[in-house]
């Protein structure tokens, strides 16, 4: 016995079309704020410079590694663009080779917290009661740590490679985006709407696939936004303390870590990368910024 | 000048930098000559009121304590307990007139095949306890070794079969084959005589700073992985000068930039190993003394020798054909020479005629492609039987002698198609990580080697002999021909010293023919002190020891 009741659209999945619908308005609001606009405008560049890195890098294979002692320490020239770091390497490879962990490590850290957290959340904050508090005091036990330390023992007790440092930076990462995704559902599930599903014998995790989870998915993708520029800040320190991509193998951490050595001989080497992690840390955070004021209509700036 | 420009605009961007949060602490110290207190303290002799202010001295250490029992010490932990403690017999520094100096032991003598020796010993010395120096504390000392059965240093008494108390200040050892026991007894490991109240403490005991020698300094404090203070020992049998230091500080600091900050600021007198593309800017610096000076020092890769791939000699002999020597020694900037064979140049008993590796990567491929090793996936790391050609390689993260050849290491080892990971970790935990099961195992390690006693048997025999439980060949070698070579070679050197360098040489020429490290290069002896310190005189045979008792100071 099927009951077919009025009003109810013929495709259900409308909580998500919604939000490709709004993207488009989106967009257009966000291309008023300049800030943001230059900053994705730069981080375009960045990853596309990730994504070419072979091609760009005018030495790509000292970028990976060849030492070319005769040129050690060489400032800014005509061949090398940037100078020459301790190997003689032209820092200007290294530097676009050392971009893609760099910034995978900030996608990749916040890509995978998102997919674990926010369901994890909206799980927690739907059912509530022992799940609530289950998976809640398991996020407080990680939170009571402080991020960059957990992700230091935990890549310390892994051993240090590239990929050991994205999942244990992930693992101090994840429970904020549940904590968001859990305050979001329980307001949201009081609402008339999830109500009614729960009325008509809606199981409990469609409701969450269709109607919370897209709700929740935009204050969790602005908290993206604004934490890829931490995420990369965190894998740079990882790297700069060893525990991330190991030598000769480059990124804008260990290359840091290696130029503290020659902060007098030869400036040039610990500038850039560093400059690197500052401007793409910074156009994340102001993207982040932009994106906030455009989805998130509680915090939008008046006037 | 562009130089200038650059550090101004530099400064402010790293000001920037950490501001963001990056989390690295920007190099604070000015260029050019630092802003100095110290000196001034020079120009008032007069203000040497001498017990109200002790005179310090501060060894910047570059790795942290292991074990302080005498005699499982096999590490960095020298440099404070042949302070604590002394030896019977001294080496001295080359050039010196005599060979050995006396230390605890007065004179000695041995029959004509180095099977009994008698040592007489020093009158009027007492133990830091107050326990008196004579024949019996010596037995108690040999009994000490005797009972860790061959850990630790203490192998180097194994000739030694009885102890013999011939009268309070005479001892007579017995060995079971000849042996030059007045060279053995001059090691800085295992050298050591320890009170008699002492002997038999159990590992732990030690290892919390505790235990008396007849030294200059005893223990005061102990902070481990952070720092050991040292005080004098008032009663010290050579007496003391006002000029002497009262009390040594091991600070430890494993960073190198933080090191070189430290002795550049003042804030520490001691560092050793300096970075070679360092050692110019130092030597430069007008408040601080360098030395640079030969030592039997060495640095190699030890292959795995238990587990595949690299348990195939072809394997291990195109690792050591892909290794780029030349870079390093260039970059080693008169500080690394190339190494050949197992044992350092500076030694006897080194190899002058054995083969020597050089960078080949034609010849390192072809080893590969006829130990099967090929790289049919196209995904450019060779493979064979569905196995990828990747090695894992741990190294001393942080130590520039450890992390430069690894670093330089790896891109010459890709373009012959080997994927070389890297792993850096501190020396401790690599130990640790080196000493477990061959099969689970890493691939490669580094071990920089520094003489136990002034003999070739030293490195030959702890890097390569046999070992049931992996100890310090962490290559897992293990070939019964070269023991019995080495073993004999050891015996003869007492009585037929030629002889038993011809014997280490053939040895070293197994070593090589079947590969099992990358001999890397030799390593000279750098020291900075503060300039205010004088007396410093290098001695090969006791490397990264400053004897601070010899030094004086004008503050």
């Amino acid at each position: 016995m099927t009951v077919r009741l009025e009003g109810i659209p013929e495709k259900p999945r409308t909580a998500w079309s919604a939000r490709f619908q709004e993207s488009g308005l989106m967009w257009r609001a966000l291309r008023r704020d300049r800030l943001a606009v230059l900053s994705l405008v730069i981080i375009a560049i960045f990853i596309l410079g990730a994504v070419f890195a072979p091609w760009l890098a005018p030495y790509p294979d000292q970028g990976m590694g060849k030492a070319n002692l005769k040129e050690k320490l060489d400032p800014p020239s005509s061949a090398h663009l940037l100078g020459t770091d301790d190997l003689g390497r032209d820092l200007l490879s290294r530097m676009i080779l050392g971009s893609r962990p760099s910034l995978s490590i900030g996608l990749f850290v916040v890509g995978l917290a998102m997919l674990i957290g926010t369901p994890l959340g909206a799980i927690a904050g739907y059912f509530g009661g022992w799940i609530d508090q289950t998976i809640m005091r398991i996020t407080d036990i990680f939170l009571s740590f402080p991020a960059l330390l957990l992700a230091i023992a935990v890549s310390a007790a892994l051993g240090a490679s590239f990929f050991n440092a994205m999942l244990s930076i992930t693992l101090a990462w994840w429970p904020w985006y549940t904590r968001l995704a859990r305050a979001q559902t329980v307001s949201l599930k009081e609402q008339t709407f999830v109500e009614a599903s729960r009325a008509i014998g809606v199981p409990g995790f469609t409701i969450i696939r269709r109607h919370i989870i897209p709700n929740v998915l935009t204050p969790a993708l602005v908290q993206a936004t604004m934490d890829i520029g931490s995420a990369i800040l965190m894998g740079a320190a990882l790297s700069f303390v060893g525990l991330g991509v190991q030598l000769p193998r480059p990124d804008w951490g260990n290359m840091l870590n290696v130029a503290r050595l020659y902060f007098n001989d030869g400036p040039w080497f610990a500038v850039f990368p560093g400059l690197a992690i500052l401007i793409v840390a910074m156009s994340f955070n102001l993207l982040g910024d932009g994106v906030r004021d455009v989805l998130d209509p509680q915090s939008r700036r008046t006037g | 000048m562009q130089r200038k420009v650059w550090f101004v605009v530099s400064a402010v961007l790293l000001v920037a930098l950490v501001v963001a949060g990056c989390g690295a602490p920007a190099p604070t110290e000015e260029p050019g000559p630092a802003p100095t207190e110290a000196p001034a303290a020079t120009e008032a002799p007069a203000a040497t009121e001498e017990p109200s202010v002790p005179k310090v001295v501060t060894w910047i250490m570059w790795q942290q304590f292991i074990d302080l029992d005498p005699a499982l010490a096999f590490s960095s932990e020298h440099p404070a307990l042949n302070l604590i403690y002394e030896n019977l017999v001294y080496m001295n520094p080359p050039g010196a007139a005599e060979l050995l100096s006396p230390g605890l032991a007065t004179s000695w003598e041995a029959n004509e095949d180095a099977t009994e020796w008698t040592f007489h010993l020093r009158e009027g010395v007492t133990f830091q306890d107050g326990e008196p120096f004579n024949a019996d504390a010596v037995k108690a000392t040999f009994e000490h070794y005797a009972a860790q059965e061959g850990a630790g240093c203490t192998f180097i008494w194994g000739a030694v079969e009885d102890v013999e108390v011939v009268d309070d200040y005479t001892v007579k050892l017995y060995n079971s084959y000849p042996a030059a026991l007045d060279i053995i007894a001059t090691s800085s490991y295992c050298g050591e005589i320890i009170s008699p109240a002492d002997t038999g403490q159990p590992k732990e005991w030690f290892d919390a700073a505790q235990g008396h020698g007849t030294g200059p300094y005893m223990y005061e404090s102990y902070d481990k992985g952070q720092r050991l203070i040292l005080a004098r020992f008032d009663d010290y049998w050579k007496g003391w000068e006002d000029n002497q230091f009262d009390k040594v500080v091991f600070e430890i600091v494993e960073d190198t930039v933080q090191q070189l900050q430290m002795i550049e600021s003042g804030e520490g007198d001691i560092l050793r190993e300096l970075p070679p593309d360092k050692v110019e800017q130092l030597r430069a610096n007008e408040n601080l003394k360098v030395y640079v000076d030969p030592s039997y020092q060495h640095m190699q890769f030890l292959i795995n020798n238990q587990k595949a791939p690299t348990s195939d000699p072809l394997v291990r002999q195109a690792l050591a054909y892909s290794f780029p020597y030349d870079d390093l020694v260039e970059r080693g900037e008169g500080i690394f020479t190339q190494s050949r064979a197992a044992v350092p140049a500076a030694m006897w008993g080194h190899c002058a005629d054995c083969f020597q590796y050089s960078y080949d990567p034609v010849k390192a491929g072809e080893l590969l492609d006829q130990a099967g090793w090929v790289d049919t996936d196209g995904d450019g790391v060779r493979d064979k039987d569905g196995q990828p050609l990747k090695l894992l390689l741990t190294y001393t993260a942080g130590a520039t002698g450890h992390a430069w050849p690894t670093e330089l290491w790896v891109y010459p080892a890709g373009e012959i198609s080997i994927e070389l990971d890297t792993q850096g970790m501190t020396y401790s935990a690599m130990w640790e990580y080196n000493k477990q099961d061959p099969q689970m195992a890493q691939d490669i390690t580094i071990q920089q080697w520094w003489p136990t006693y002034v003999t070739p048997f030293d490195p030959l025999f702890s890097m390569y002999h046999c070992e049931e439980e992996p100890f310090l060949n962490t290559g897992y070698y293990c070939n019964p021909d070269y023991d019995a070579l080495i073993d004999e070679a050891d015996q003869l050197t007492g009585t037929d010293r030629d002889a038993a360098d011809q014997m280490f040489q053939d040895a070293q020429d197994i070593l090589t023919e079947e590969c099992p490290a990358v001999w890397v290069m030799d390593i000279a002896e750098s020291f900075a002190f503060t300039a205010d310190i004088d007396g410093f005189v290098n001695n090969p045979a006791y490397p990264g020891v400053v004897f601070i008792y010899d030094l004086t100071t004008t503050r």
